[in-house]
């Protein structure tokens, strides 16, 4: 191919994909990357692979090993003790994330993937982190992006991402199983095989089941919740099939089933449940073209509330289609791109009036230029315009003040992240970020949620806005060879613009008036954090985050005092602390960890809204693990959460459980 | 950026560090592992000329050390390396797989760039000035953090092709 010109040779790009040959590797092979440059490597900042020394944003990357030391059975668990990520424990199985504060039940502002693919759930904004399908050994490694990157992933990646990413069965292969037992009869098991096919790939299948009771004693405040059993089942499928030289395929499949206490949006102890499907395809290429992926999946999620809205179960039904193409090259010496377009198709049933659904279709166009000015600095500058059309159909009851054409809206939202990276010499590094990125309505705020009675009901609206997040911030990183450890530290400002709570309007029609969605205000936050981590001996980690942050909000009168559920001001705690001791010989390996949160005022449900302020003391949480290996394939764990106090006042529902589990792991 | 400021800048920034880092098994195994990004990576057991000057002090150190080195076959992954110390002199009659060219050697390393050219055969240094001058395509360090140097022009000379994720995560000039 000597004459033809390179924007043709673009276009047919897909169409040769299976006739390459000449690349050496097909999709990214995490483990021969980290293995050359002795650190992690990630896609999730800028969508080309980079050390995570090298990318221009506040990032942590959580290892297979800190996911096995940190004892926990789930995600969130996890995720309680990682730099810059906020936790908040509400049922035994629902706890909240967020990043830099606004932590909340239903928390949006993060976008949660799974090797890319979504797993953030639409119908209301927010991750149901115990209905996502993988299990904890799967886990390569968890990405936290913080800040913005709506540039490179889209709608809602606010204050963050949080990419999961699993072992790839074409490099990896993994074969494990376990079962727990502990307090609030938990039961637990979990199972992950990986069946090589030799040079045609690798199938891994992963499952998992777990129970437990977190209320089983009567609680007078929160009667909906007493008696449940919490129960969660998953099945997935990850295949990866090398089709050439330079091209694989790779199809994940996955179902999950969860019942559990939560709290809702409003604040309102409830049981749900959630049963979702995937099914994902990605086609990757390393060819004389650049990386070139291409992706395609769908999800779906049933969500039902028991409590509903005023008495009336919610059920919605939540379906995903999103298809990708993407290209990441090199031009010259200094020049990497990544160019990618994408659409998506989101819609949602209407509940608890059936019979509508409310959707929108999202084409978006993106682009990256990370151009190394010198080997010391970098300057990356990303730009994404996704143009959404909204839309509804089917049923609009007598009396309702909506016609199914007034959903008829486009949005055209810009975003973008620009970041300058210096490294001042082998143990400095200067970081410079400003980005852009947009919170949109979820499908309830849209339209989802009908609800009507004679003279009164609650709706969603097509006319809200979304809401944009500016976001600035400095970073300095100092390697302190003495600790074999690193300093980093982070300046931040956010600036939350048009801010949204589920009921604060209120629409007139001919049958009554109708509660709706309302953008209530603004808000800033503004704060700076401190990491440090190292080692003692060989035998020794340790490490300490330390965060002040400051957040005020101007909100219309109507959703003062957190009327409306939401309340950043008084719910963000101004100090955080997290500390961590771990010691590994021989056989045992021992880690602690230790949190501090300062006092807050956290929402509390009133029986109408959630318009209390309860004052939340602040509070030390500690949790710890002891584990000891058998032998090379059989080894057994115990550990605890909140260990400080048989229950503890955490966030403004009921008091969190001391909890306690023994996990037996046996591998190949 | 004009080609010879880029190179100026690169040279400066990768020098800042010494200009011919020690080398250990550790800088071995991240010149080997950088090969296997090549798209037809090197396989088998593989005979890596060390190329030196005899009355060059760092230079014959270098290649004693890399020669120890080796001594029982160097192993990662599928590849083994073995060694054989090639002075400049004998560079025109030498049989080799991959050349590891020590440091401090200047001007008197030029003849290499023609061998890789009409051999095809990769070179390795860890002598930033050898691939700053395209003498040799690929720089590499160890300590205190992996770097990796691509002299373009000489890499796509000596028939060294790249992947592309590889290629974004490394400096190339």
């Amino acid at each position: 191919m000597t004459s033809t010109p390179k924007h043709y040779r673009l276009i047919l790009v897909p169409l040769v994909l299976c006739a390459q040959h000449a690349a050496h590797a097909q999709s990214i092979d995490y483990g021969a990357l980290e293995r050359l440059f002795q650190e992690p490597v990630t896609t999730s900042v800028t969508g080309s692979p980079q050390r995570v020394a090298d990318v221009p944003a506040d990032m942590q990357i959580i290892t297979a090993d800190d996911i096995r030391r940190s004892g926990a059975y789930d995600l969130p668990g996890v995720l309680q003790s990682a730099a810059g990520v906020d936790f908040e424990q509400w049922t035994d199985d629902q706890a909240e994330i967020s990043v830099r504060g606004y932590d909340q039940p239903y928390s949006q502002r993060v976008l949660v993937l799974i090797n890319g693919r979504q797993v953030y759930a639409d119908d209301y904004s927010f991750t149901p982190w115990s209905s996502l399908p993988v299990e904890l050994g799967a886990i390569r490694q968890i990405e936290i992006v913080k800040g913005p990157a709506s540039a490179l992933f889209g709608f809602n990646a606010v204050a963050g991402v949080i990419n999961i990413v699993t072992y790839n069965p074409l490099y990896d292969q993994v074969d494990s199983a376990s079962v727990s037992a502990g307090s609030q009869q938990l039961a637990q098991a979990s199972a992950i095989a990986t069946f090589p096919l030799g040079q045609a790939g690798g199938v891994r299948i992963s499952g998992g089941a777990r129970s437990n009771q977190d209320f089983p004693a009567p609680v007078a405040a929160i009667p909906d919740v007493v008696g449940h059993i919490n129960q969660r089942r998953d099945a997935n499928l990850d295949a990866a099939l090398r089709l050439n030289d330079s091209t694989s395929l790779r199809i994940e499949a996955s179902t999950t089933r969860v019942e559990q206490n939560q709290v809702n949006p409003v604040y309102q102890y409830d049981f749900e449940s959630f049963d979702t499907n995937s099914v994902k395809a990605q086609l990757s290429s390393d060819s004389d073209y650049g990386l070139l992926q291409l992706t395609a999946y769908t999800n779906s999620m049933d969500q039902s509330a028991g409590a509903g809205l005023a008495g009336q179960p919610l059920t919605f039904s939540d379906r995903l289609d999103v298809a990708q193409a993407e290209d990441v090259f090199k031009l010259g010496a200094g020049n990497t791109f990544r160019l990618a377009l994408e659409y998506r198709h989101d819609s949602d049933s209407t509940s608890p009036i059936t019979g509508a659904e409310v959707f929108y279709d999202v084409i978006s166009a993106s682009g990256m230029w990370n151009w190394q000015l010198s080997p010391l600095l970098t300057l990356t500058n990303a730009l994404r315009l996704d143009d959404l059309a909204l839309g509804r159909d089917g049923y609009t009851p007598p009396g309702y003040p909506l016609t199914n054409h007034d959903w008829d809206r486009q949005l055209h939202v810009p975003s973008f992240n620009s970041g300058l990276v210096w490294r001042l010499d082998d143990s400095d590094t200067l970081r410079l970020m400003a980005a852009r990125g947009t919170l949109l309505p979820n499908l309830v705020e849209l339209g989802a949620l009908l609800y009507q009675t004679p003279g009164f009901g609650v709706t969603g609206t097509p006319t809200l806005a979304p809401t944009r997040v500016d976001s600035y911030e400095l970073d300095w990183d100092r390697s302190v060879p003495q600790l074999q450890g690193e300093l980093r530290t982070a300046v931040f400002y956010q600036f939350t613009d048009g801010m949204t709570v589920l009921d604060g309007g209120v629409l007139a029609g001919p049958a009554g008036f109708y509660i709706t969605p309302e953008t209530i205000g603004d808000s800033g936050a503004l704060g700076a954090s401190v990491t440090l981590d190292g080692r003692l001996s060989e035998h020794w980690r340790w490490g300490a985050y330390l965060r002040y942050e400051r957040v005020r909000q101007s909100f219309s009168a109507a959703a003062a005092g957190g009327v409306g559920a939401v309340d950043p001001q008084d719910e963000t705690p101004s100090r955080v602390s997290k500390f961590n001791f771990g010691w590994n010989q021989g056989r045992w390996e021992s880690d602690a960890y230790l949190q501090y949160q300062s006092r807050i005022a956290g929402l509390a449900y009133n029986g109408l809204v959630a318009g209390t302020l309860i004052p939340v003391p602040a509070y030390v949480s500690f949790e710890a693990r002891i584990a000891y290996q058998f032998n090379a394939h059989l080894g057994v764990a115990l550990s605890g959460q909140n260990l400080l106090h048989q229950q503890q006042m955490q966030t403004s529902g009921e008091p969190v459980q001391r909890r306690w589990l023994v996990t037996i792991t046996g591998t190949l | 950026m004009r080609p010879r400021l880029w190179a100026l800048l690169v040279s400066g920034a990768l020098m800042a560090l010494p200009a011919a880092a020690e080398v250990s098994d550790t800088t071995l195994l991240v010149a080997v592992r950088a090969l296997s990004f090549l798209q037809h990576p090197l396989q088998g057991e593989v005979v890596v000329g060390i190329v030196y000057q005899p009355v060059n002090a760092q230079s014959l150190l270098e290649a004693k050390h890399l020669d120890a080195l080796m001594e029982d076959g160097f192993r990662a992954g599928q590849l083994v390396l073995r060694s054989r110390l090639i002075t400049l002199d004998e560079l025109a009659s030498s049989n080799v797989g991959l050349y590891f060219l020590t440091s401090k050697l200047g001007d008197e390393a030029a003849p290499l760039a023609q061998l890789e050219r009409s051999r095809k055969i990769p070179c390795v240094t860890t002598d930033i000035d050898q691939v700053r001058d395209g003498n040799c395509a690929m720089g590499v360090r160890a300590l205190p953090r992996v770097e990796i140097l691509v002299n373009r022009a000489a890499a796509a000379a000596s028939g060294m092709t790249f992947s592309e994720a590889f290629r974004v995560m490394i400096t190339e000039l």
